[in-house]
């Protein structure tokens, strides 16, 4: 079908080919072999991380129902040493914020939740911890601390939460038009099924109506 | 020539080759899972770039249709949609879990599934219950991992959530605070009840509610059925076996005419090992006859079984074998015991055990009826076979016979000597008697009976129980004509008038009670009770409802001043109140009971519910895409 100069010429135009592209092309393999083989080397050990807090934040939870708090803390504090980046650290600071809390070390309870506020991987733990440091505050009767602490935009998921929190700081202040509108929000967004819907009726019902007539 | 077409083969050979391996490198290192999944398929959601598949979806449906849910709830959309939700909800936390790096390693997945109680069999786990398990629900282990994965992650962080919210004693007072707090107040209620006797409802007013009412006093499609009913329990009523049937059937079932003997025994196992040299057989009979000398010399049974006997199992309780019938033990060990009374002991037995010596420690002798005795009963289960027999011939005949005249049930009845029954009127609904039965309702108002007017099929109402049927009478939804609802449309509008005779008495008095009127006067003047309360949001005591809602929304009176408010309570007239002071609660007060309430309350919303938030912000900041047409 073909005659031999033809399939000579072919030969040598790959054999051009190659002289030229050849070394650009095995570099272009092997590299993309090496970040191929690299990303999955990096999420391997990223999984097999996750893994090993997984374990020790199961390990910290067994502990506490069993009442051992001080190897909650030891347990805590490896976790959020050794693995900070994972989202187990975060929820470990919590779990040290509450064991505090039940020694009555107020210090430290408002320092493991800065801690997550601050560290934690999980943007989900980071409002939690914020709603609870911001309670904590206006125990202490820092109330405009508490304010500023949770005057941020992104409340996703959160806003009843927030919003409660916001009237019943506004309420301390002496703001009662204000505390209104943050429980009738608190409301809005609430869970149409929660059952705590009647205790925020009854917060708003208290500052009576809007307008004495 | 030669060389140069193997030197192009050769070529080929090596390009052929690099890129096949460059396509097969992602394929062994992710799988071709991931490069197929959705391609072709059909999806009823997507979420944040992953698709779930109608596939999926469906499955999900099956596995609860599996389950004890009625059939109409599965078809409802607001069902369909709960189902597509949880699917969601799923699909966002393992996407989250990957993403947050949250993840259950395969050593703590491991250990799950090996304590879980499913999957265990006499307190170990159990591989193969496991295989089985998962077979049944239809899982491959695949998918049943993935999903304990997820479901431990979310309970990770559920539980860290929950446990770890702060039990603020300012708070918990705040809430014992509003609770207790108590509302001094009198009130009066103008009900209706007084109005009644004053209304007057005109023949227009009737007739016009009745016109713009068109949906109202509706009675339902209804149909009469002719059925006929096959049962075991009617057939076969006069049959009379013959006398030789009786005695034939009398001595082949035996066995259901008497009882047997029944041994309660206790034994004590010297155990000689299947091949053991004749010098260990001769010491474990020295041994039996041994303890044998002790028990007769008046040792106690159950000691000398605790030490010396080889059944441990038995050993514990004294030796006891329990109640033991004819042949449940080996034959000279039976023997043996036959031949005792109640509390005497055996010789060494020798069986493959070992050596026994057993005692009987109680005796019940078996019973056995004359042929006189159990003539009866061999009657009756000779007729209950018959009529077992009868009936499966008759179901057959029915069918057919139903299928076969489908315009009537007289050939069926006739040629199988049943009569034919009616039913009273009933709707969709179901109704009395037969009609009680969906699946005869359903029958009854299939197309084949309902619209083409022929017999049902058989239908089983219980495994010895069947009923063909077809209608005699249909009757379409109707709306009662007016002179029926006459009456009851007259109470209904002289209720109406009545409130609004009572609402409007209410709001008059309650504008006299802030032009300075007292309550006290101006309910004497109307006759009206004036009634006094004094109660705290946890405990109203009596009063309406609606009212305490209104009393304790309403402002706090100053210096003496009184509050006023009025209430509308619907069909119970309306209320005006005022209030005289108010007592904030003091929650050194509260009871035990209400505390742990408020704690409960409070690490409900500050704990657990949190978690809920933490999904709906998941979903929040996803992107969802439903195809509402694919569910």
């Amino acid at each position: 079908m073909s005659d031999p100069y033809t399939e000579q010429e072919q030969v040598e135009k790959l054999k051009q080919w190659w002289k030229t592209y050849g070394s650009a092309l095995l570099v272009g393999i092997a590299l993309g072999l090496a970040i191929l083989f690299g990303n999955k080397y990096w999420t391997d050990y990223k999984q097999q991380r996750a893994a090993a807090a997984s374990a020790l934040y199961d390990q910290l939870l067994q502990d506490y129902r069993k009442k051992a708090f001080d190897d909650v803390r030891k347990t805590a504090g490896k976790i959020i040493d050794e693995y900070s980046e994972t989202p187990y650290a975060g929820l470990a600071a919590m779990m040290v914020a509450r064991v505090s809390f039940d020694a009555k070390q107020s210090e430290e309870v408002q320092r493991q939740l800065r801690w997550a506020i601050d560290h934690a991987s999980d943007g989900g733990t980071r409002h939690a911890a914020r709603l609870r440091l911001a309670r904590v505050l206006a125990a202490d009767g820092k109330i405009d601390a508490a304010l500023a602490l949770i005057s941020i935009k992104d409340t996703a998921g959160f806003e009843s939460d927030y919003e409660e929190l916001r009237g019943d700081l506004l309420v301390a202040k002496g703001d009662k038009q204000a505390a209104r509108e943050a429980y009738a929000r608190a409301i809005k967004h609430l869970d149409a099924t929660s059952s705590y819907l009647p205790v925020l009726n009854m917060k708003l019902d208290d500052l009576g109506p809007e307008t004495d007539t | 020539m030669l060389m140069l077409s193997a030197i192009r083969e050769k070529t080929q050979g090596i390009i052929a080759t690099i890129i096949l391996s460059l396509v097969i490198i992602p394929f062994a290192l992710w799988g071709t899972y991931s490069y197929f999944e959705g391609s072709s398929n059909v999806n009823v959601a997507t979420v944040d770039g992953t698709d779930i598949s109608q596939q999926a979806y469906r499955l999900a449906l099956d596995r609860l249709l599996a389950s004890n849910i009625k059939p109409e709830i599965l078809q409802s959309p607001e069902f369909k949609r709960q189902v597509l939700d949880n699917l969601i909800e799923q699909t966002l936390l393992v996407q989250n879990g990957i993403e947050q790096g949250y993840r259950v390693g395969d050593a703590e997945l491991a250990r799950m599934i090996r304590e879980e109680p499913a999957f265990k069999r006499d307190d170990h786990f159990d591989p193969a219950l496991y295989q089985a398990v998962l077979r049944r629900e239809g899982l491959n282990e695949q998918s049943f991992e993935q999903r304990l994965r997820t479901v431990q992650i979310s309970s990770q962080i559920e539980t860290g959530f929950r446990e770890s919210a702060l039990p603020l004693a300012s708070e918990k007072d705040t809430l014992l605070r509003l609770w207790l707090q108590q509302r001094e107040f009198e009130y009066i209620v103008v009900g209706p009840a007084r109005f009644i006797s004053s209304t007057q409802v005109s023949e227009d007013a009737i007739k016009q509610y009745y016109e713009s009412h068109p949906d109202a006093f509706k009675t339902p499609e209804q149909v009469r059925v002719a059925y006929i009913e096959l049962s075991v329990a009617d057939l076969a009523r006069d049959y009379q076996p013959t006398e030789e049937q009786l005695h034939k059937t009398f001595t082949e079932e035996q066995a259901r005419y008497s009882t047997p003997d029944l041994r309660r025994i206790s034994h004590i196992l010297i155990e000689v090992p299947s091949g053991a040299s004749k010098e260990d057989e001769e010491k474990a009979l020295e041994k039996a006859r041994t303890i044998e000398k002790k028990l007769r010399a008046d040792g106690d049974f159950a000691t000398l079984a605790k030490e010396n006997s080889a059944d441990s199992a038995t050993a514990a309780k004294g030796g006891d074998l329990g109640t033991v019938e004819p042949g449940a033990l080996p034959k000279a060990l039976e023997d043996a015991v036959k031949k005792l009374k109640p509390g005497e002991i055996t010789e060494p037995v020798r069986t493959s055990f070992g050596y026994h010596i057993a005692k009987l420690t109680e005796y019940t002798p078996g019973t056995h009826k004359t042929f006189e005795q159990a003539r009866a009963d061999v009657a009756k289960l000779l007729r209950d076979r018959r009529a077992e027999e009868q009936f499966y011939e008759k179901v057959e005949q029915l069918s057919n016979l139903a299928y076969e005249h489908p315009e009537s049930l007289a050939p069926a009845a006739e040629r199988l000597g049943l009569k034919i029954s009616q039913s009273d009127w009933f709707s969709r609904e179901g109704g009395q008697g037969i009609a009680a039965n969906p699946k005869i309702v359903e029958a009854a108002f299939s197309p084949e009976v309902l619209h083409d007017a022929r017999n049902s099929e058989a239908i089983e109402l219980a495994q010895d129980k069947l009923v063909t049927l077809r209608m005699i009478d249909h009757r379409e939804a109707s709306r009662k004509p007016l002179a029926d609802v006459r009456g009851e449309i007259q109470t209904l509008l002289q209720k109406q008038q009545a409130q609004e005779s009572a609402s409007k008495l209410g709001s008059e008095i309650y504008a006299k009670l802030r032009e300075g009127q007292s309550l006290a006067e101006l309910a004497k003047a109307n006759s009206l009770n004036l009634e006094q309360a004094q109660i705290s949001r946890i405990n109203p005591k009596t009063v309406d409802r609606r009212l305490v809602t209104a009393v304790f929304k309403a402002r706090v009176p100053q210096a003496d001043k009184p509050v006023f408010g009025e209430v509308d309570l619907q069909a119970n007239g309306r209320a005006v109140f005022a209030i005289k002071s108010v007592k904030e609660g003091v929650p050194s007060e509260a009871d035990a009971s209400l505390v742990r309430r408020a704690e409960s309350v409070l690490q409900q919303r500050r704990g657990a519910e949190l978690y809920r938030d933490y999904l709906s912000r998941l979903r929040e900041t996803a992107d969802i895409k439903i195809y509402a047409d694919n569910l």
